[in-house]
């Protein structure tokens, strides 16, 4: 039997009621928790007006939270970049060694890089040299060590001579604290050796660097397997031709190089059994 | 005055009355008896506007509903043009419904903003292929591709987010249709042309054909956007070898098509005189004289229907146009691979490989579904999306809609089965023509070209020579633009990348393989960048 029609309308405006307040409730947790995964969505305009209201931000990671969002917030302008950059500043200015100090250190060399117009390489390289002298194994000086490498190898104001700049960023190795960060800096230079045209065993040396040191993007380790098989063919290594094309095949079934990749093994294959 | 005064409140008094009855229908409203399920409501909308689409869906949601009586689903099918727009007003007004189809230029942005991820759900198995060989596969390994397609245009996994955020429902593969009525007059059987010459030799007849009776006929109907169906794949065959020598990676294929391609245009790498290239140009000179005269002032539409009118013996198009050709047309339509040139081909075998493949990347999957931000109940959602990528349900579409199937295991249909697509090939080169690309300005100036290069009067030496004088500038144009999109991307980036190392919430394995690979990626996209404007420096001065 349904019941009667004053206690659905009751029931309902009960119902509405809790609704609203906990919406109110759980709005203002999500507000203080999930600034980050806010950010991570992109929703760099919503987070900024929201922390725009808190005209005393106290809390330092909120502080860069909204750096980060003033930074990206459209539309971006000169302004909407400066109005970022004081805040990295201010953060800065109160501790520039810890956690957040050296985060706001890195977005200000990002903003000289990138952001600013117009941009000035040479500075940014300064500021991430900056920040990997004092306190090189902290996870910004580590990005500023691959920022840096990339500048140092394509960019001629940081350095003009190109088989210098690759120098010094092969260099930048020793200091690389983990495995994934040496994955990166290794295919980086491995692709920049490729580009420059340089001798098959300098492109061989560091792919091959990237991949023992594991590469995670499934088709930047495709590509990177590919690429070894391609340049040990060349160079006479035939070992490690097969051994790279077959890993490959292992994991990339379905790739549209396979039949590509087949033919290569198979004639390798011939000329060792030939031998 | 006082007659006036008198309808003034009539009116209010209408007004008053129509208000009231409003209000009272409002409060006393008999909602659901306490204790019954609440329907569930789904909204569904897509741009896949041909009738068959529709009746399919609409007899997909039938089905799901059957199997699940707590939920509803209603579909929108919004027509293509407006389809951007539609789509945005939706996602800013937080209207958009429960879900979307994801393709037609949907930016990172959009999808970070609007779109719910799919990471984790596509590594779990669908539910519903359960009792075929594809129960307890990850769902994204049920896909012909693994939902591997990478790069701007990507339906399934968006690489600046390393995120899934669509699930495709077919593959797109192009194919010459034909008249098979009037081919059977022309040539006397129905066995199609299997080799270059035999399809030149067809060309020939048709003409011949129309001539002897003094009709207007011409083997081929072609616009801009048609003829490209062939052309870009010509050139593409062409120059399968060349990609080689201007890949930046070394890893067999071109990723980034045309930033490789202008980079080695730019550094002197690749030319037009070269025999890959010139001889795709004279190939795309010889078969255009087969196309309709005036064909690149044609419309698509035009084009389409001068086939559909029998005024044609082929158009060359996709398998997104079979229900158009091969439906309520009054001749039979049959379709055949294009024939490229093989080995043994003494003008035009040399250069290629073999034949393209279309898999594994060579044709990436489209119809891509997602599930908005707005939903609110983006489990169900979920679940629906699995149903219709079942194994099951994707042979139905592809069977009731002529769509190439992209689920491992389902089959072509029948009556397009010479749109199976090819797995046993090589990657494609590069065209000339650069759809999608950067500010577009390479595109422009090659279809300004083209009218040299297929007119009568005109010839490959004269488009090379106009094109040699040009190129340079537009490509420049296109790569000064494409990096300064790149950078943008890569601002974004930073903020994505601190926002998940610094994140509170709980870390699954997924979440942490997704920040380094977001770190490992933007540093090989940025030194791309790097690489790009070390380019533009050092031939300024050219």
């Amino acid at each position: 039997m349904p019941p009667s029609l004053s206690h659905t309308l009751l029931l309902r405006w009960l119902r509405l009621a809790l609704a609203g307040a906990l919406a109110v409730v759980s709005a203002q947790g999500a507000a203080s928790d999930n600034l980050w995964e806010r950010l991570a969505r992109f929703d760099f305009n919503g987070v900024a007006e929201e922390l725009a209201h808190e005209r005393q931000l106290a809390d330092r990671e909120k502080q860069l939270v909204l750096g980060v969002a003033l930074l990206n917030r459209q539309p971006r302008t000169p302004a909407t970049v400066a109005e970022a950059a004081r805040q990295f500043e201010a953060l800065v200015d109160t501790n520039a060694t810890d956690d957040v100090g050296r985060w706001a250190r890195y977005l200000l060399a990002r903003i000289v890089q990138l952001h600013r117009t117009p941009a000035s390489t040479v500075e940014a390289a300064r500021q991430y040299r900056e920040l990997m002298a004092d306190g090189g194994a902290h996870p910004a000086a580590q990005r500023a060590l691959l920022k840096l490498a990339v500048l140092l190898v394509y960019d001629p104001e940081v350095e003009p001579d190109r088989a210098q700049g690759f120098r010094e960023a092969e260099a930048l190795a020793s200091r690389v604290q983990d495995a994934a960060a040496m994955a990166e800096l290794r295919l980086m230079l491995g692709r920049a050796a490729v580009f420059f045209r340089l001798p098959p065993e300098v492109c061989l040396a560091h792919l091959r660097a990237a991949l023992d040191a594991g590469i995670a993007t499934p088709f930047l380790r495709s590509a990177t397997l590919f690429a070894v098989g391609e340049f040990a063919r060349e160079s006479g290594d035939r070992e490690l031709a097969l051994s790279s094309y077959r890993t490959f095949l292992v994991e990339n079934p379905r790739d549209q190089r396979v039949k590509l990749v087949r033919e290569h093994i198979l004639l390798l294959e011939r000329t060792t059994a030939a031998r | 005055m006082i007659r006036e005064n008198k309808l003034v409140v009539v009116g209010l008094g209408l007004l008053a009355l129509a208000f009231v009855a409003a209000a009272v229908r409002v409060f006393t409203r008999e909602g659901l008896p306490l204790g019954a399920e609440k329907k569930i409501r789904l909204s569904f909308a897509h741009y896949l506007v041909y009738e068959s689409n529709r009746v399919f869906f609409n007899a997909a949601i039938r089905e799901y509903e059957r199997l699940h009586p707590n939920v509803t689903i209603e579909q929108l099918d919004v027509p293509p043009p407006v389809w951007p727009t539609w789509r945005q007003t939706r996602f800013t007004g937080n209207t958009a419904p429960d879900i979307m189809q994801v393709g037609r230029g949907m930016r990172d942005d959009q999808f970070a903003l609007y779109m719910r991820p799919l990471t984790e759900a596509v590594h779990q198995p669908n539910p519903y292929n359960r009792g075929t060989e594809l129960e307890g596969v990850p769902w994204k390994d049920t896909f012909v591709d693994g939902l591997m397609a990478v790069g701007q245009e990507s339906e399934g996994f968006r690489d600046q987010l390393m995120e899934y955020y669509g699930v495709a429902t077919y593959l797109n593969i192009v194919r010459v249709y034909y008249n098979r009525d009037l081919y059977e007059k022309i040539v006397g059987h129905d066995r199609p042309p299997r080799s270059l010459q035999e399809f030149v030799a067809l060309c020939e007849q048709t003409l011949v054909h129309g001539r002897e009776r003094g009709i207007e006929l011409s083997p081929v109907a072609g616009s801009i956007e048609y003829s490209r169906n062939l052309f870009d794949r010509v050139v593409a065959h062409q120059t399968q070898r060349l990609d080689a020598s201007i890949d930046l990676q070394r890893d067999g294929v071109i990723r980034n098509m045309h930033r490789e391609h202008a980079i080695a245009w730019l550094r002197g790498e690749w030319k037009l005189e070269e025999p890959p290239v010139r001889t795709g140009l004279e190939l795309i000179r010889e078969l255009a004289r087969y196309y309709q005269p005036g064909f690149l002032n044609a419309t698509r539409d035009e084009a389409g229907f001068l086939f559909k009118q029998g005024r044609t013996l082929m158009i060359v198009s996709g398998s997104w146009d079979a229900n158009y050709f091969m439906v309520d047309t009054k001749f039979r339509v049959g379709a055949f691979d294009i024939p490229l040139p093989t080995r043994d081909d003494g003008v035009y075998g040399a250069a290629p490989r073999g034949r393209l493949v279309e898999t594994g990347g060579g044709q990436d999957p489209q119809g891509g579904l997602g599930i908005t931000r707005a939903s609110k109940h983006p489990e169900v959602a979920l679940d629906f999306l699995r149903f219709l990528t079942s194994r099951q349900m994707n042979q139905k579409f592809a069977d009731e809609c002529l769509r190439v199937p992209v689920i491992v295991g389902a089959k072509t249909p029948g009556v397009i089965d010479a749109f199976e697509p090819q797995a046993d090939g090589y990657p494609a080169g590069f065209n000339l023509l650069h759809m999608q690309w950067a500010s577009r300005a390479t595109e422009r100036f090659n279809q300004t070209l083209t009218t040299e290069l297929v007119r009568p009067t005109g010839s490959v030496a004269r488009y090379i020579e106009r094109f040699r004088a040009g190129y340079a500038q537009q490509v420049r144009h296109d790569l000064d633009f494409e990096t300064r999109e790149r950078t943008r991307a890569l601002m974004r980036s930073d903020a994505l990348i601190l926002a998940l190392s610094r994140s509170d919430g709980p870390r699954t394995e997924l979440d942490r393989q997704r920040l380094r690979r977001l770190e490992e990626f933007q540093t090989q996209q940025e030194a791309e960048i790097y690489q790009s404007r070390l380019v533009l420096r050092e031939t300024a001065a050219r």
